[in-house]
């Protein structure tokens, strides 16, 4: 009976560290954002000591109430806190290609119900303003299909998660939401 | 009571713990790297790490096969396109997997403007060459063979966009099955280049995206992101040619493809041109299969091919169709089984499925006898029995009580044999089917009194296990007029005894002589054996000078003469009859020199002419291989070449219309697919850095892992008060 009651108890534990784990991730998407926001006020500084990546825009579309401080990488670390800009890409208000990736279950969860026409505000840190209309989206399958850059046409936005936006698997598809510059 | 529960209780949490992390190992799928275990068809394989054996497949351009097919002699040319999609200056390696039995003899490699051959030289020679040129830093290559029938050729320095075309060339024969001769071309590429959606257009409403109703590709594309693949939608993956010029040397019926649409030329009774109908899709094997027409009398052809050291005939003498052949002949038949101990265990059980098949195939006016023998001789009668029912069944009664004991003495087992077959023929055709191991030792003995007492019987050798003696087995079956079978598959014995005994069966022509004119030269196989219904008899024979006369086809079609004549000036001039002859002559020397027969003055000397004939003939042997040998046109240094440049200025021999295709023929646009191609980059630390844009992973999956949380907590939580719950229960027992 002792070892009954050990191993209720032990699940008990495990339930609450596995849970956790779980909660770590909105839980560092909403520090993130907090922690960026101070430092995209303060001129772009370092969000925490020691971080390696820096706020480069601030993202906003009006109808769906959504503002995100968008950070200079898409690396695997770094999206935890923020959507990223995909290195190799342009940053949003100048001419080319600038794609923009986030994670489907924390912030880039509202591309769900962004519509063509919607308006998409960039920001920069030094107040540069720079708008964007939705055109469409598409999904494509990121094993075969890489954005094409080019720097001679003018501004284009991608922005890019995982597709299904519900799904709870590792995915290879990924839903682009296709903006052009106004 | 306590036991189980615990038991019940830790493999919950087994089941669990499985789960949890098989949710958490989950990682992207990646179907690019490929390994030599996984080529099943010519394939250009580009170097990822050292040592590591995975590679990733060069884009696929094109191919294409032309095919001759002589009587039984399949000569096939496969050439392919790839190409170095890449900005890297890469290494691959040519993979290639060549169809049973068959054998490579050319090799022939384009890589941008250096052009490479493949030469046949004596070992050591190509040891040398390619010791050498490797110390030069040169790129030419040994062809190494990795299992059976899968080669592979190192290319070195493939240059960014660089265009690789490779040609290689082989030679099999083309045995009929129940009278369908059938080829086969492995067509498959990797899998990836099955066109699947890259893009999906996703159309906005009330409740989000929805992928956008698909049109009848199932795929719609914006012209930004297209896939280069995909290009052109009616342009074919990987599109591939090909041509077969079929000669049957019989006149033909059906030509057919179960695997793709065909478009068959017939040019005249025995010869067919056959293509596919578009460009195919390269997503299976191309099967091609022909059988003879309904033709009542034996046909015979003959081939030719002059080349510098004579002319080389192939005579090809074939049955007609089954359903054509009057009622079987009666037939005396003596088995002669080993049963020494060298045949024991699945030999033995091999023997005895093969012998009950053969008992109960026998027809009641056929008469039989089994001889077993070890160092002693026990036979089933002292004469022939008639294969009544009751004596079949008493013989499947000795097959299966026999065992494997003592030592070989083949000998007076054969001379028995022999005696038998001489003395009770009755008019009937008499077969000697031999079954052992083929553990011989006095091959020459056995050999004289085969040719001494053969007279009008017939000599089949069945070999069992993994090392019958080759060299005695297929002698033994030629010097007897019949022919033989191996069995090293326990899973093959009931088809292969099915097929050899349904062919003894079934004989067209007894006593088949080829009678050549004067100054021609020798024929092979000699004797020939008899012709059987399903398949024909080939030999070949090379006349050193001119040939002019008649050559007659003799032998018994039951009671009566058929004699078949041509004029040797009606030969058709075939490739690769020449070489079939030079490879029969290499196969009867190296068994030879593998069997006690020779001492080691005759082993030399074998060995001499094996070599003198691969040589001469560019065939791969015991004492040659192909090395490839850096043939480029020599130019000034520096000089710049475009490609109408290269093209005119080819290798002697080489045909431009394979080395520079039109635009048709070959898939412009294929590129390597982009976490490949990132894989290749990673590879080649030295190169500029990536400048493929990858696409992050985006989920974070949170939710799983917190209702995951949750449900070990509800768990332990119900584990806790069903544990609480029994306690009190226990406590209110007890005060009771």
């Amino acid at each position: 009976m002792r070892l009954a009651w050990a191993i209720a108890v032990s699940f008990v534990i495990l339930g609450l560290i596995v849970g956790a784990f779980g909660l770590l991730h909105p839980a560092k998407a909403l520090l993130g954002q907090f922690l960026l926001e101070r430092a995209f006020a303060s001129g772009g500084a370092e969000p925490w000591p020691g971080a390696d990546m820096r706020p480069v825009s601030r993202l906003r579309i009006e109808r769906l109430k959504v503002s995100l401080i968008v950070i200079d990488r898409a690396s695997g670390k770094g999206i935890a806190w923020g959507p990223g800009i995909v290195a190799g890409t342009d940053l949003p208000g100048r001419p080319g290609l600038s794609v923009i990736a986030g994670h489907r279950d924390s912030h880039m969860a509202f591309l769900g119900k962004v519509r063509p026409g919607d308006v998409v505000k960039f920001t920069t840190i030094d107040g540069q303003d720079t708008e964007y209309t939705v055109s469409g989206a598409m999904v494509v399958d990121s094993s075969r299909w890489s954005p094409q850059t080019n720097s001679q046409t003018p501004g284009q936005l991608y922005m890019v998660t995982c597709w299904p936006l519900d799904g709870q698997e590792t995915t290879l598809k990924r839903l682009v939401v296709v903006a052009g510059i106004i | 009571m306590k036991q189980r529960l615990t038991i019940y209780l830790l493999s919950i949490l087994f089941v669990f713990l499985q789960f949890m992390s098989f949710t958490y190992a989950k990682t992207g799928e990646n179907d690019d790297t490929i390994t030599l275990d996984q080529v099943f068809f010519g394939t250009l394989l580009l170097k990822l790490e050292e040592g590591s054996g995975e590679h990733i497949s060069a884009p696929l351009l094109s191919s294409r096969y032309d095919i001759d097919i002589t009587g039984v002699i399949a000569r096939t040319t496969l050439t392919q396109h790839f190409k170095n999609s890449s900005d890297l200056w890469l290494e691959g390696v040519y993979a290639f997997p060549l169809p049973d039995g068959s054998a490579i003899d050319g090799l022939r490699m384009r890589i941008g403007d250096r052009f490479i051959e493949g030469q046949i030289k004596e070992k050591k020679k190509a040891q040398k060459t390619y010791e050498k040129a490797k110390s030069e830093g040169k790129k030419a290559a040994l062809l190494v063979q990795h299992r059976p029938n899968l080669f592979t050729n190192s290319v070195a320095n493939i240059g960014p966009g660089e265009i690789i075309a490779v040609q290689i060339t082989y030679q099999q024969i083309i045995e009929p099955d129940a009278e369908t001769y059938t080829l086969k071309a492995p067509l498959v590429a990797a899998p990836r280049y099955e066109p699947q959606p890259v893009v999906q257009v996703l159309r906005s409403d009330a409740g989000g995206w929805h992928p956008v109703k698909a049109d009848s590709a199932g795929v719609l594309t914006n012209n930004a992101v297209r896939d280069p693949r995909t290009l052109a939608p009616n342009s074919p993956h990987n599109p591939v040619k090909i041509t077969v010029r079929l000669n049957a040397g019989f006149p033909l019926g059906p030509v057919t493809s179960n695997s793709h649409k065909v478009l068959i030329e017939r040019e005249g009774d025995n010869t067919a041109v056959i293509s596919l109908d578009a460009a195919a899709p390269a997503n299976r094997d191309f099967v091609l299969s022909w059988l003879p027409r309904d033709f009542e009398q034996p046909q015979f052809s003959l081939f030719k091919e002059t080349t510098d050291s004579g002319t080389y005939y192939l005579a090809m003498v074939t049955p007609p169709r089954l359903g054509k052949i009057k009622a079987l002949p009666p037939r005396n038949i003596i088995f002669v089984q080993d049963v020494s101990g060298s045949m024991s265990g699945e030999s033995i059980e091999q023997a005895r499925s093969g012998l009950r098949i053969a008992l109960e195939r026998l027809h009641p006016e056929d008469h039989f006898n089994i001889i077993f023998f070890s160092d002693e001789i026990h036979t089933l009668s002292r004469h022939l029995l008639p294969a009544t029912p009751k004596n079949i069944r008493r013989s499947l009664n000795a097959v299966s009580q026999m065992e494997a004991d003592g030592g070989t003495d083949m000998l007076p087992a054969l001379n028995l044999a022999l005696k038998l077959a001489r003395q009770e023929n009755g008019g009937r055709l008499t077969q000697i089917v031999f079954l052992t191991d083929g553990a011989v030792t006095n091959e020459a003995e056995m050999m004289r009194a085969i040719h001494a007492g053969l007279g009008k019987s017939r000599l089949f050798t069945v070999g069992i296990g993994s090392a019958p003696n080759g060299y005695f087995m297929k002698t033994a079956a030629d010097m007897g007029r019949g022919s033989n079978v191996y069995i090293t598959d326990f899973e093959m014995v009931t088809e292969q005894m099915e097929r050899l005994f349904a062919k003894l069966e079934a004989p067209v022509l007894t006593d088949l002589k080829i009678m050549l004119p004067r100054n021609a030269g020798r024929l092979t196989p000699n004797p020939l054996p008899d012709l059987y219904a399903g398949e024909p008899v080939v030999a070949a024979f090379l006349a050193k000078g001119e040939v002019q006369g008649q050559i007659r086809v003799v032998g018994n079609l039951g009671s009566h003469k058929v004699q078949l004549i041509m004029d040797t000036s009606k030969a058709i001039e075939r490739a690769g009859v020449a070489k079939l002859w030079a490879r029969q002559h290499i196969r009867g020397y190296e068994m030879l020199r593998n069997s006690s027969l020779a001492n080691d003055d005759v082993k030399e000397k074998l060995i001499s002419s094996i070599l003198a004939l691969a040589l001469d003939f560019q065939l791969i042997s015991s004492q040659t291989s192909l090395v490839a040998v850096d043939v480029t046109p020599t130019r000034r240094p520096g000089e710049h070449l475009n490609s109408q440049k290269i093209a005119n200025n080819l290798p002697k021999g080489w045909d431009a219309k394979y080395w520079f295709p039109k635009n048709n023929e070959i898939l412009r646009n294929a590129i390597l697919a982009p976490t490949a191609l990132a894989m290749l980059k990673n590879a080649n630390l030295h190169s500029a850095q990536s400048n493929r844009i990858g696409m992050p992973k985006t989920a974070l999956n949170w939710r799983t892992t917190i209702y995951f949380g949750l449900l070990l907590l509800l768990i332990g939580a119900g584990l806790l008060f069903w544990i609480l719950g029994r306690r009190s229960l226990l406590t209110i027992k007890m005060a009771g």
